[in-house]
């Protein structure tokens, strides 16, 4: 038995669906609905494809294959429908991909991934995270004007978390003498001149890549116009700092204006941004652009697609300063509403929106759902109303578990405390978005 | 401790409990009983307690899940009491066209129910709206339990539930009449539920009594719904020579006049004494000036005559003379006839073969050919079929299958046996939406009788043939109006329609072939078969056969419900049986097929009533609503008014429906605000587009026509309310009223402002302050100087500046 896919010809067993002999044939077919040997309905209707004959669009993951059918699996027009099924789903998915204080500070530092790693208690990855991608993250951020503290959603409900004072706090337990000494591994000397935050930035990733690097300062501090201007600095968290890039293996050559020999030499001064904390992203990518230079290696950045949905509705603020976890009420720890997702990075819904090119919200977002409600399941697991699609693949694959609740764009999937005993983890894995995960 | 009062909630669990199993029993206990079970536990508290449903889980197969998933998909069940009368206020397309939404929020204001909640404080009130009542040509109606009002208007508010709750006090039994005498002749008063609104049971007990008084014996008949429904209460006087004398808008007090006029009294004394009686019952009145008596045969009927001229009767066959449960009655009308030739011989194949080439196509609003479903499922193999009657009409604006129900029920009973008997069926049921209550009862019945007259059950007419049929109660959802969404909820589920193919033809009702018909196409299935496939096919046009059943309503003089011939225009249908558009103004389009049908605009309303030619113009058939626009109404209202309907009837299961049709909704809400912008126009389109390629079922594919043929026909309209003006004044956010300067301070406006935004101002120009004002037009109904105007937005900050 034979089926046309974009007019080629494929076998097929009987009872096979189009999705499952386009993928076997190499075709690419985005499905969140669908699991193969899962119990499924056809909902998303990300999988579409045209039937020629009859000119209907329909669901490749429910159509069983018949003889001499002749399925358009991929056009522009396919490919428009698809988006657009994203777009409604993505307008009714009242979640963050990224938190807002990681999308708007200059620096890229997710602020979240701190925080949970200090409310657990690991502070040496906290550390770490820290200076790896901030280099000189308490008087950077000093430095900076903390876009992130302002546009903090815990501000919404009262105070924002002190991202500063953690960052601050970090540092000075930071110990320079602990890190190890970096490999030199290329062999070559890269000489940095200046010591701005973003020759600092370079300095540090290039020696992070293995190269020799001397950062080479004509006057006889380091950040000499900055710790002029700013009160703010703390010069000891700033010792700790500059200790921790001298372990790794920078040489800093103070009140030197002779530029030594060196494999090559990188100057920030074509950087014209002054924030900054985007100054060391600049710095960065400098340094990535020379080492593509020096070692024909290209780095291109990526594109994610990234859900946001603004600020908190009354309900949402309301549900939010209840629920606050009794653990999270404590001083120390960060009180961080943990606003990105779990499961940012294994989300097929982004993973999809960035395919497909969908940008920003195209319709309005008035959902049903509370942004940020988290319900705990048991041991690992939970549920995030306002991440859910509504596929129903965890309704249809557990028994006594999830359920649906209403009809139409009302309709919800719900758990009664009384069924959580029914979940198993294997769920979370089905669940094409971040509304059920299994916390890490 | 108190412990009586434990004692006490013991007891009433216990008690509960008691009534559940005895529930349980009746109905059963398997996960696929769930709605039946949900609505007896409904019937018996009111709504479902929290208890009941605990003890549920333990003594059926029903889990939490389920019920959850069940109980919350259908509008009918409450987790929540509600109040001891229940208002239910239309919000169909012609209620919607002639102001259900102030009546609505006219019966919060005036019951004080808070903002958000449905009960008043008493409890004694719940206000829902409602989908469609199906008395459309009454609008706007309210049915308080089981009392419909019609032409029910926001002032009229506190009337209305005078008159509720003065009846709930003498609430007669109907008496038992006993025959002494010779019967003198025949009256026939319509007994549908429009009838029923404009109070034919009142007119029917008066009929009874006043003909008790006079020693008149006559032969009261209730017949069913005579369609006339601008002209009920209806009367026709059968005299014993068969001359038929008709009545039309009669009241009961004319009643004992039109008894005297056409009948002989008892004896003279009595027919003295009552004469007397009634003169000096009406001696210091004027009220039988304007009786129906007194006019002349003409002037009574030829509004009728017109309206019945360019009908065609097949589905009501034996209009206006059948009783709807007198099966004896029917059997001399040629009922049964049909089925009793086929079962006694006829090769199915030969039956099937009739529907096939007397080209009946599906009334149900697709249009699929009847015959070719018939086909598949007789050729399928299989020990179990099912035949399934979809009653399930939930259109806003149609009420045709209900009347057929009501008023014909054996003619749709004959046509399921033989739809079952062709296939090869021997289990059926009847779905029936819980919305129509009367026909659930008289289907019930009629089943009964015709169990006991051998029709059906087992080896009907003594041959090996036998058919069981059960009714079974749709809960409150448009979308098992579609086949596979209708056989998921017998089967337990939600409403959720399945992927076709498998059409259930092949695997429908648990799994098996299963042939689902819609009322109406049932309907006229006898005729076919008594008539001859030629005969039937020689009516309508080339491809659309037979008759097809309207609900005439909306903007029209004479609405009603209408069986029209195929390939009978537009036009024909609103002049020639209409009247024309009511209060002489312009027609401006017709709605044709409800919530997936779209507007014809005037101008191509000379198009002939057609499958394909609706389809062409981007309408649909549906089930078959008629209801006329005039020149004040707004087009993108009515858009904006099927899509809010569709959206809350959505199923939810796929996105295209579930979301997109909620985005389309934002969109039209953006606009008729007079927030949107021309951007909004191309995004509204686009997903129009999309929803209409790309969803699942039906509902959705159709849901976007309102809006693609309102911007395909009236998009100026559109680009309007862009600009900030609604030219006939229906969007309310985009007007004011304002008191001009003709006003003469009568102060009756003052006096009828529900939410007193009119200051009294004895005469003195009165204003209205526009932050309080809810716009509910009772101000406008007041003011005999027509100094009370509706006006723009941009004109109303013009006037403040």
């Amino acid at each position: 038995m034979q089926i046309a896919l974009n007019n080629q010809k494929y076998l097929f067993n009987e009872g096979e669906t189009i999705i499952e002999v386009a993928r076997r044939a190499g075709f690419f077919v985005p499905s969140l609905c669908y699991s193969k040997h899962k119990q499924h309905k056809a909902s998303c209707m990300v999988c579409v494809v045209r039937d020629i004959h009859s000119q209907q669009i329909i669901p490749s993951c429910t159509t069983v294959c018949e003889d001499g059918m002749n399925i358009e699996v991929e056009s522009r027009e396919i490919n428009e429908i698809r988006r657009q099924a994203l777009e409604l789903l993505l307008s009714d998915h009242r979640a963050d991909c990224e938190a807002p204080c990681y999308r708007v500070c200059p620096g890229n530092f997710d602020v979240v991934r701190m925080n949970r790693l200090y409310d657990c208690g690991h502070i040496e990855e906290a550390i770490n995270h820290l200076f790896d991608v901030l280099v000189i993250p308490a008087t950077l951020c000093f430095i900076c004007n903390a876009p992130c503290e302002r546009i903090c959603r815990k501000g919404e409900l009262g105070n924002p978390v002190s991202i500063r004072a953690i960052k601050k706090k970090l540092t000075s337990f930071a110990r320079p003498d602990k890190i190890k000494k970096q490999q030199i591994e290329l062999g070559k000397v890269i000489v940095v001149k200046g010591s701005d935050p973003a020759a600092l930035a370079a300095a540090d990733t290039l020696i992070r890549l293995g190269y020799k690097v001397i950062v080479v300062e004509p006057f006889s501090e380091l950040l000499t116009p900055y710790i002029a201007e700013s009160h703010l600095i703390d010069l000891a968290l700033l010792e700790i700092e500059i200790a921790v890039l001298k372990q790794r293996g920078i040489h800093f050559e103070l009140n030197c204006n002779e530029l030594p020999i060196s494999d090559a030499l990188l100057t920030t001064e074509t950087i014209k941004v002054k924030q900054p904390a985007r100054m060391i992203v600049e710095g960065k990518r400098l340094a990535l652009e020379l080492h593509a230079s020096l070692s024909g290696h290209t780095n291109e950045r990526e594109y994610h697609f990234d859900s946001t949905f603004g600020k908190l509705s009354e309900s949402e603020k309301g549900h939010l300063s209840n629920t606050l976890p009794t653990s999270q009420k404590s001083v120390e720890s960060s009180q961080c509403l943990y606003c990105d997702c779990d499961k940012k990075m294994g989300c097929t819904l982004r993973d999809y929106a960035t395919i497909y090119g969908v940008r920003g919200r195209k319709f309005s977002s008035y959902s049903v759902a509370d942004a940020l409600e988290r319900i705990h399941i048991k041991g690992e697991i939970y549920f995030e109303p306002s991440k859910c699609i509504r596929c129903g693949i965890c309704v249809y694959n557990s028994s006594n578990g999830f359920t649906f609740k209403g009809r139409g764009f009302e309709m919800q999937v719900v758990i009664p405390p009384q069924n959580y005993e029914n979940i198993q983890d294997e769920i979370a894995g089905l669940c094409p978005t971040g509304a059920i995960f299994v916390r890490k | 401790m108190n412990c009586s009062h434990n004692h006490n909630i013991e007891d009433s669990i216990i008690e509960l409990r008691a009534k559940v199993d005895k529930i349980v029993a009746q109905i059963g206990r398997e996960s696929k009983d769930i709605i039946p079970l949900l609505q007896a536990l409904q019937s018996e508290f009111n709504y479902l307690p929290y208890e009941a449903l605990e003890y549920l889980y333990t003594v059926t197969d029903i889990n939490r899940a389920q019920l959850i998933s069940v109980s919350t998909f259908y509008a009918q069940f409450r987790h929540a009491p509600s109040g001891l009368h229940l208002i239910k206020v239309c919000t169909g397309t012609a209620c919607h066209v002639k102001g259900a939404s102030n009546v609505y929020d006219a019966f919060l204001r005036y019951l004080e129910i808070a903002e958000g909640e449905t009960t008043s404080k008493d409890m004694l009130f719940s206000v829902e709206k409602i989908a469609c009542l199906g008395c459309c040509t009454l609008a706007p109606v309210v049915q308080i339990d089981e009392k419909t009002y019609g032409h029910v208007m926001p002032g009229k508010v506190s009337e209305v539930i005078s008159d509720f709750l003065s009846h709930l006090k003498d609430d007669s039994k109907e008496s038992c009449r006993r025959t002494f005498r010779p019967i003198v002749g025949e009256i026939r008063l319509g007994m549908g539920s429009c009838c029923m609104a404009s109070g034919s049971e009142e007119i029917y007990n008066e009929l009874q009594v006043a003909s008790d008084q006079l020693g008149i014996e006559i032969n009261i008949k209730a017949v069913g719904c005579v369609g006339v429904c601008n002209k009920v209460p209806l009367i026709d006087i059968v005299k014993s020579d068969g001359s038929i004398i008709r009545y039309p808008n009669v009241k009961a007090i004319e009643i004992k006049e039109i008894l005297l006029e056409h009948f002989q009294p008892a004896n003279l004394f009595k027919q003295w004494k009552n004469k007397f009686l009634w003169f000096v019952d009406n001696f210091h009145t004027d009220q039988t000036w304007d009786n129906v008596a007194w006019k002349s045969e003409i002037e009574r009927t030829h509004v009728i005559n017109g309206f019945l001229k360019r009908q065609k009767h097949i589905s009501t066959e034996g209009y206006g003379i059948l009783s709807p449960l007198n099966i004896d009655e029917y059997i001399t009308h040629g009922g049964f006839d049909a089925l009793k030739c086929v079962i006694s011989g006829t090769l199915r194949e030969y039956i099937v073969d009739s529907i096939l080439e007397s080209g009946i196509r599906g009334r149900g609003g697709g249009g699929f050919p009847t015959g070719r479903k018939w086909k598949i499922v007789s050729q399928s193999i299989s020990k179990d079929k099912y035949v399934i009657c979809n009653g399930d009409e939930g259109d806003p604006g149609a009420f045709m299958d209900r009347m057929l129900l009501e008023s014909y029920p054996f003619r749709v009973i004959e046509g399921l046996i033989i739809a079952a008997y062709a296939v090869g069926a021997s289990k059926g049921i009847f779905y029936i939406r819980a919305e129509y209550p009367l026909a659930v009862v008289r289907i019930r019945t009629a089943l009964k009788l015709c169990m006991e007259r051998n029709l059906l059950g087992s080896n009907i007419q003594n041959t090996s043939f036998s058919l069981h049929l059960e009714v079974f109660e749709g809960a409150g959802a448009f979308v098992c109006g579609e086949e596979t969404a209708l056989i998921a909820s017998i089967e337990g589920e939600r409403g959720f329609p399945r992927q076709r193919p498998p059409f259930p033809a092949l695997k429908g009702l648990f799994g098996k072939p299963t042939l689902v018909n819609n009322v109406e196409t049932l309907s006229q299935i006898p005729y076919i078969l008594r008539h001859g496939r030629g005969e039937y096919s020689r009516i309508g046009t080339t491809s659309s056969k037979g008759t097809k059943v309207f609900a005439l309503a909306g903007k029209v003089n004479y609405g009603g419900l209408i069986e029209v011939p195929m390939g009978i225009t537009l036009n024909e249908i609103i002049e020639d049986i209409g009247g024309g558009v009511e209060g002489g103004r312009k027609l401006k389009a017709v709605q044709v097929g409800g919530p997936s049908g779209g507007c014809i605009p005037a101008r191509l309303c000379d198009i002939a009533v057609d499958f394909d030619a609706f389809n062409r113009l981007g309408a649909m058939m549906g089930s078959g609503g008629l209801v006329v626009l005039d020149e004040t109404d707004c087009m993108v209202d009515v858009a904006r008014y099927f899509l809010s309907f569709t959206c809350e009837q959505s199923c939810g299961k796929c996105t295209f429906c579930r979301v997109g049709i909620r985005r389309m909704l934002d969109i039209l809400e953006k606009i008729c605000s007079g927030k949107g912008d021309m951007a909004d126009l191309d995004l509204l389109e686009e997903l129009a587009i999309h929803v209409k390629q790309s969803s699942l079922c039906g509902l959705g594919k159709t849901a976007p026509n309102p809006v693609l043929t309102t911007l395909k026909y009236f998009r100026e309209e559109y680009v309007e309310h862009i600009n900030g003006e609604c030219k006939t004044g229906t969007c309310k956010e985009m007007i004011k009223f304002v008191i001009e300067e003709n006003c003469i301070g009568c102060t009756k406006c003052a006096k009828a402002c529900p939410v007193d935004a009119i200051e009294y101002k004895p005469y003195g120009l009165h204003h209205i302050d526009t932050t309080v004002c809810v716009l509910c037009g009772l101000c406008v109904n007041e003011c005999y100087y027509d100094a009370i105007k509706k006006i723009s937005l941009k004109a109303y900050a013009n006037r403040t500046k």
